[in-house]
């Protein structure tokens, strides 16, 4: 059974059609990329997904069970959260506490049970050396993966990912990939939105193309990439060879 | 943070002993004004300072506390205590409904709306009785409570109550509780997305807020023993509980205590001297501590310590 499972979802904003009966199912332990050009309606798509935005038509469901209707706290606690391509940490609060505060919430936990899982979850994605400095006075490098940090400290298994890579230098680039090839292993559903398509074909196993609210494509990323109507609309060049 | 607890518990024990010093009624009626306004500050500091929602109504949860007080004392028979208990509970009940529409307002328009809330209910308690033609909440004329206490009897219930409610502000500032209405206060959004219920947790911190105003404004209106709308929903005690809340410091626990005791103070020495240019002091003052120190004189305590 899928995972998370979208049914012709469709969202208006006045007379704009940010999505258009987009439908698409991701698999457990699958690591899915969502590209298109600016505007296409990706960020409302995961937007829609954790409930902050609310369907106009068509349906969301998670392991089986439509979710359409809940908050995003409650959508949070179900299994699904999103990191935000603009990071907004709870500023005047250590990274650890930031951490701490989605342990306590997403998984109910109290302040004493949280901070040793903070450590840990800290840890994995190399950013103890800043646990005690203030959110604001962090690298953006740094803050994007502080937003990865609360994300996997809710305790949610389907984890959206909205331009987290963007604006990494090679190095830190390698290492986000290798983050998100680690979640796989950990058994978690990954979708990411992303325009850094070394990073797409490096972790991606199949890869979804929207423009203007539309699907588009759908398929392996070796396939996609080579798709006449995805070049036309978003790659404007071959990026992988024929 | 040790300091902070053994220096607070070495002023509630003096301010506890100062009675016995024998001191006239002067003192009393003062540092009474100076608890009232310490509860009610830190009170309003305890929805808007910590979740960021600025609360231009609180001064309705004051005035139906007095309310609630004044006439089930003397028209029910009820005794203080459980009284100001009661209008606590009334005025919390109030603000549930109140907040479940006011607090999905953002900004501007949560001051508004609570603004409005404050007035409506100024107006309702004026104009029932000419209304609906019945003699309840006694209009304009107010309602005058029995007189049965002597100062000491106000001093120590606003200072237990007072000192209840920043003990209270303290524990929930270091807990799951406050950390949530901290997020909420920072990224609204973020706090959605770790799995807070931001709804749940604003609507409760308001509630708990208008009981705590509530109780505050029920002893108050035994103290003075006559109140009236135009006097307890005075729009006036709210931009004091955000003045002093500001000054102090709004979002700690105890930036609206030493905004409280401050503001208070100076308002009796230099505002009953120098009515008019008091004020004018006052709004310069507070122009300075907003512009210069946007964390009140509580952050040019702890600045202090880090230049150290």
């Amino acid at each position: 059974m899928s995972v998370l499972a979208l049914r012709d979802l469709t969202k208006t904003f006045g007379a704009l059609k940010a999505l258009r009966h987009v439908s698409f199912e991701v698999g457990e332990g699958e690591v899915l990329g969502v590209i298109g050009p600016n505007g296409a309606g990706k960020t409302t798509l995961f937007n829609v997904i954790v409930g902050i935005y609310r369907p106009d038509g068509g349906d969301v469901s998670y392991r089986g069970k439509s979710i359409r209707n809940l908050l995003p706290h409650e959508i949070c606690r179900r299994g699904i959260t999103k990191t935000s391509q603009i990071v907004h940490p709870f500023l005047t609060m250590s990274v650890k506490e930031n951490v701490m505060v989605a342990l306590m919430f997403g998984r109910n936990l109290t302040l004493k049970e949280s901070e040793p899982r903070a450590e840990e979850i800290m840890e994995f994605l190399n950013i103890r050396d800043v646990k005690d400095m203030p959110s604001t006075s962090i690298s953006l490098q740094k803050r994007r993966r502080l937003e990865l940090a609360r994300a996997l400290g809710t305790g949610a298994d389907v984890i959206l990912m909205d331009e987290n890579l963007a604006g990494l230098n090679p190095k830190e680039l390698e290492e986000g990939m290798g983050i998100i090839r680690e979640l796989k292993k950990q058994g978690k559903v990954v979708i990411i939105v992303e325009h850094i398509m070394q990073a797409i074909m490096g972790v991606c196993e199949r890869l979804i193309v929207l423009s203007y609210g539309e699907k588009i494509a759908e398929g392996i990323p070796m396939d996609v990439c080579r798709d006449e109507r995805v070049i036309r609309a978003y790659l404007g060049e071959r990026v992988c060879s024929p | 943070m040790r300091i902070k607890l053994l220096l607070g518990l070495a002023v509630f024990i003096a301010l506890l002993l100062f009675p016995l010093a024998g001191a006239e009624g002067y003192y009393y009626r003062t540092l009474s004004t100076i608890f009232l306004w310490v509860g009610l500050a830190s009170a309003w500091n305890l929805t808007s300072g910590f979740t960021g929602y600025i609360d231009f109504g609180a001064v309705g949860y004051f005035g139906v506390g007095n309310y609630a007080t004044a006439l089930l004392m003397t028209r029910a028979g009820i005794p203080f205590f459980p009284s100001i208990m009661i209008g606590g509970i009334l005025s919390g009940l109030l603000a549930l409904f109140i907040g479940r529409y006011t607090m999905k307002l953002r900004g501007a328009y949560f001051g508004i709306a609570t603004l409005a809330f404050a007035e409506a209910a100024k107006q309702i308690i004026l104009e029932f009785d000419r209304t609906f033609n019945v003699r309840f909440f006694e209009g304009s004329q107010g309602i005058t409570l029995p007189i049965a206490h002597d100062e000491t009897f106000f001093y120590y219930t606003f200072l237990i109550v007072a000192s209840l409610v920043v003990v209270l502000v303290f524990t929930l500032d270091r807990n799951k509780f406050g950390y949530a209405l901290k997020a909420i206060k920072e990224a609204e959004d973020s706090a959605e997305l770790a799995g807070i219920d931001t709804r749940r947790y604003k609507v409760s911190v308001y509630a708990l807020t208008a009981v705590l105003i509530g109780v505050l404004g029920g002893i108050n209106a035994y103290w003075l023993t006559y109140i009236s709308p135009l006097d307890v929903f005075n729009v006036i005690h709210t931009i004091n509980m955000i003045i002093m809340a500001l000054f102090g410091g709004s979002g700690t626990v105890f930036g609206p205590v030493i905004g409280a005791f401050v503001l208070t103070i100076a308002n009796e020495v230099i505002g009953s001297r120098l009515l008019y240019t008091w004020l004018l002091m006052l709004g310069m003052i507070l122009l300075v501590v907003v512009v210069f120190l946007p964390r009140g004189m509580i952050g040019l305590i702890s600045l202090k310590r880090l230049k150290r």
